[in-house]
């Protein structure tokens, strides 16, 4: 590559350190929200920190110290000390609803597209290897769904739901897609959706992706997982434009 | 219904008149491409690829009287430059009104090859003389990006040598289309000749898909202005959820 052209030098201009730090920040936050790092689980040190986001040790630091502050984390002494995490972050309602704004059409109609190719994937891949136990510990999983009352609970009932699914699969390649899915949108979703109208036609859809796999009808499963990823993405995309475009057809 | 036209009308209007300040900057400057690329082939008989250079202030010209088209420039046949595989003279939008060149693979063999001859806005264009638009279509070794392209004819004493146009992201376009959409009180789209969604004001219509299984009460509306097969589709709001 000797010549950048115009796309490409865009792509290897330097990231300002406080973004990076920030990012550190939402990444090790949003993970904790959505349990994939669980209170009274250590972070690895400082510099193991810093090669695996690939920034400076200062950068992390800085990052540690704003979740410290936070009370998310605490730096402990002695032979089993190290950082642990001791918090849950507080949901950052302004800065959710600022990721969803920044996002255009293109980019949400492209973000369901990934989750519908993912799901089906997941879907058909569950009907040929799942066992029948697997179906009643999914419905389960879905059934916790009912018992939130908060929006943090619900993103966690969700989270937990999607996840399954693709542990269901066997696939660790597809897990992982579907975390990095999760994790960048149903945060963002929880905000738009609330508990008292969306949860239960939320855990509605889960069910009967559940009935659909568990009689294992692929056409079935395949719709149910089309159209609930479906209307979740209708609401962001109207609520991101009832805020960006007061005036329209969605806004009542 | 006739209150639905008329607001359907008016917002088709608006994006006509958007789309008709855009086509006719383009035309202005595909001849000041074809004054730049004279003097630059001199006495020569034949375009080098080395002469397309000249048309960078043209480019850069267009760029600062539009705001949301991301890149601009020139594309000719590969029978028009000595090379025999065609010539793309495309300037991106840099920082602070600077224009950077962008490079395009144009050797068959290679796995990034630009095949661009097969492309609406090249292969309609050259072969009708008329203004065209094709996408969004992802610009696969191009852009990389998920964009339009506009293109007019590029002429050369009295031939048609190319096409002269401009890339915009679809983001980008989103931002002068939505305004004028949301005026519209139904569940609206701006959509290609081919049915292809450009944009839509709701979840219902999303950019990329086709339009497909319209209601019998939805009403179309073509976009006056440079004859590029813009319609608007409108149809009763109906709620996903």
């Amino acid at each position: 590559m000797g010549v950048l052209n115009g796309v490409q030098s865009q792509v290897f201009r330097p990231l300002p350190d406080v973004l990076r730090a920030e990012a550190i920040v939402d990444r090790l936050s949003s993970a904790i929200t959505l349990g994939l790092l669980r209170q009274g689980e250590q972070l690895p040190v400082e510099n193991q920190l810093a090669v695996m986001f690939g920034v400076a040790t200062a950068t992390v630091r800085d990052a540690l110290q704003t979740l410290r502050e936070q009370g998310i984390i605490e730096a402990r002494r002695g032979r089993s000390g190290g950082t642990f995490i001791i918090g849950a972050p507080r949901t950052n309602l302004e800065s959710l609803r600022q990721r969803l704004l920044r996002l255009s059409m293109a980019e949400l109609r492209d973000m369901e597209d990934e989750q519908v190719a993912t799901a089906l994937a997941a879907v058909r891949l569950i009907i040929g290897r799942a066992f029948p136990h697997d179906f009643d510990r999914l419905e389960r999983i879905a059934r916790t769904m009912g018992e939130a009352t908060t929006p943090e609970s619900c993103v966690r009932a969700d989270m937990r739901f999607h996840s399954e699914l693709a542990v269901l699969s066997q696939s660790e390649r597809l897990l992982a897609t579907q975390m990095r899915l999760l994790t960048e949108s149903i945060e963002i979703m929880w905000t738009v959706l609330t508990v008292e109208a969306d949860r239960d036609w939320t855990m509605n859809d889960h069910l009967v992706i559940v009935a659909a796999l568990r009689s294992r009808d692929l056409i079935a499963a395949e719709r149910a997982v089309r159209e609930h990823i479906s209307r979740d993405f209708y609401r962001l995309v109207a609520a991101r434009l009832d805020v960006l475009y007061p005036i329209g057809p969605t806004n009542e | 219904m006739s209150e639905a036209r008329g607001g359907l009308e008016r917002a088709s209007k608006a994006i006509g008149d958007l789309f008709a300040a855009v086509y006719d900057d383009l035309t202005t400057m595909a001849l000041a491409c074809e004054r730049e690329l004279r003097v630059a082939r001199g006495t020569k008989v034949e375009l080098t690829e080395r002469h397309l250079r000249a048309i960078q202030p043209a480019a850069a010209t267009f760029l600062n009287r539009h705001a949301f088209p991301v890149a601009a420039g020139i594309v000719l046949g590969p029978d028009l430059a000595d090379n025999n595989v065609g010539a793309v003279e495309w300037w991106r939008r840099g920082d602070s009104g600077s224009t950077q060149r962008i490079v395009f693979n144009l050797s068959r063999e290679d796995p990034g090859f630009y095949d661009f001859v097969t492309y609406e806005w090249f292969a309609e264009v050259v072969s009708t003389g008329k203004p065209a638009i094709q996408g969004p279509y992802l610009d696969y070794a191009g852009m990389d990006k998920y964009i339009l392209t506009s293109m007019v004819p590029l002429s050369l004493d009295g031939m048609l040598i190319g096409t002269a146009g401009c890339d915009t992201e679809v983001r980008e376009l989103e931002t002068v289309i939505m305004p004028i959409l949301r005026t519209i009180p139904e569940d609206a789209a701006l959509v290609s000749k081919f049915d292809r969604i450009i944009l839509g004001n709701s979840g219902r219509f999303l950019v990329g898909n086709r339009v497909v299984a319209l209601p019998k009460d939805a009403i179309r509306c073509e976009i006056p202005g440079p004859e590029l097969g813009l319609q608007l589709v409108a149809a009763p709001r109906a709620r996903h959820v």
